[in-house]
């Protein structure tokens, strides 16, 4: 009687076993490595409005809630020459009371000035701050800081309700709206 | 008959006198396998010196999964032909395959924990500026338009005569309002807006306690912020 040769390896049954639990465990794997992909992406273009945003808004509250008053501009030239003033616009003038002290050439009770505007400088867009001289009350060309940048790609000052509200816009069409006065 | 050294059994060249040999001991054939498995196992390291096969059929390999001894039941007591690793590969690869699986399903629940949290707290920060709006309005608010009977659901700047945002309760307005925009698109949520009115005793001076309820919802529960401002003449 001939005997059958016994062989090392695998069985029929064991690699269809090990095949089909492969198949499953990897498009498993595939499935969740692609959801991985997707919520990073998100991630990333909701990243403007969970930390950029409510920082902006903060800081841009905090500063033009020092203003005594302001104007809304087209743009930060119309701002500087003070006409025409609008409802809705990117750039405001702020006028901050300042108190007379040894560094500042100011009268008490006079205001000291300055513009808010977004525009792009060097291509890189922002809010910028343009601090005006003590002295002339011209504004500078270069801005005296930038207040915001990053992922923000917009942002319009409103007042046509009555109180100045301000809209934030990121690079994925979101944006985050606030009132930028004292409250 | 001692078959406990190895040299016994490698000089063994009749499975039958092997079987005897099984028998020779207390207890069953199977409980020889067992103690011949065991001390093969305690002599490993000396068992290189052991041929591939034996020279009447017992299969001495060894691997490094060890010999296993089985009978069949013609030949007696013998070694298995079959190469361990086979078994041992498909549990390996299933105990990596879970593993691994059990990491991305770590870092997926990681992910999505983190996920939520930043859509929490992009949600408190548009709810919280709305919530400032609301505060701002009821702040600048026209003192003398607040107890108006004309109630709008909005700001309105092309409206010339007085009108209210917050009618006295019991009345409320509800309204909804877009509180901002995420890349999946427009986020609102619904205000209600009432206010109590007090008449001091003494002067009759009116004020007012305007109301503001910013309400919004998530997957799972609904939310509601209050602005609260105290208005007097």
């Amino acid at each position: 009687m001939k005997k059958r040769r016994q062989q090392s390896g695998f069985t029929l049954i064991e690699l269809a076993v090990v095949l089909g639990v492969s198949v499953m465990i990897a498009s498993a794997l595939a499935g969740m490595f692609n959801a991985h992909l997707q919520m990073m992406n998100q991630a990333a273009q909701y990243r403007f409005l969970a930390k950029d945003a409510p920082f902006i808004g903060l800081l841009l509250t905090k500063t033009i809630g020092n203003a005594e008053d302001y104007r809304i501009f087209a743009n930060r030239n119309n701002a500087a020459s003070g006409t025409p003033a609008v409802l809705t616009g990117p750039a405001v003038r702020l006028w901050m009371r300042q108190p007379r002290g040894p560094t500042i050439n100011q009268p008490n009770g006079a205001f000291r000035q300055a513009i808010l505007s977004f525009e792009t400088i060097g291509g890189h867009p922002g809010i910028y701050f343009f601090l005006a001289d003590d002295v002339t009350g011209t504004f500078p060309t270069a801005p005296s800081w930038e207040l915001a940048g990053g992922q923000l790609t917009g942002a319009t000052f409103d007042a046509s309700t009555g109180l100045l509200l301000a809209t934030l816009n990121g690079s994925y069409g979101d944006q985050y709206t606030f009132a930028a006065e004292k409250k | 008959m001692d078959y406990g050294t190895l040299e016994n059994i490698k000089g063994r060249a009749d499975p039958s006198a092997f079987a005897k040999a099984m028998a020779d001991k207390p207890g069953s054939a199977t409980q020889g396998v067992i103690n011949l498995k065991d001390y093969m196992n305690r002599c490993q390291s000396i068992s290189r010196s052991v041929p591939e096969r034996g020279r009447s059929g017992y299969v001495f390999r060894r691997r490094e999964g060890g010999p296993v001894l089985r009978s069949d039941g013609r030949h007696g007591v013998s070694l298995n032909k079959r190469s361990p690793e086979g078994g041992w590969s498909l549990v390996e690869m299933t105990i990596s395959l879970f593993l691994l699986i059990s990491i991305a399903v770590f870092g997926l629940q990681t992910m999505i924990s983190g996920w939520m949290v930043q859509n929490w707290s992009i949600m408190q920060s548009m709810t919280d500026a709305r919530a400032g709006i609301e505060t701002a309005y009821a702040q600048r608010w026209v003192f003398a338009a607040l107890p108006s009977s004309d109630v709008e659901a909005s700001p309105d700047p092309t409206k010339t005569n007085l009108y209210t945002l917050w009618p006295v309760y019991p009345a409320f307005s509800s309204t909804v309002v877009p509180i901002g925009k995420t890349p999946k698109g427009p986020v609102n949520a619904t205000v209600v807006r009432t206010s109590y009115q007090y008449s001091d005793p003494l002067t009759g001076a009116q004020s007012y306690m305007l109301e503001s309820y910013v309400l919004y919802k998530d997957h799972l529960r609904q939310y509601c912020k209050l602005s609260k401002v105290y208005r007097t003449e």
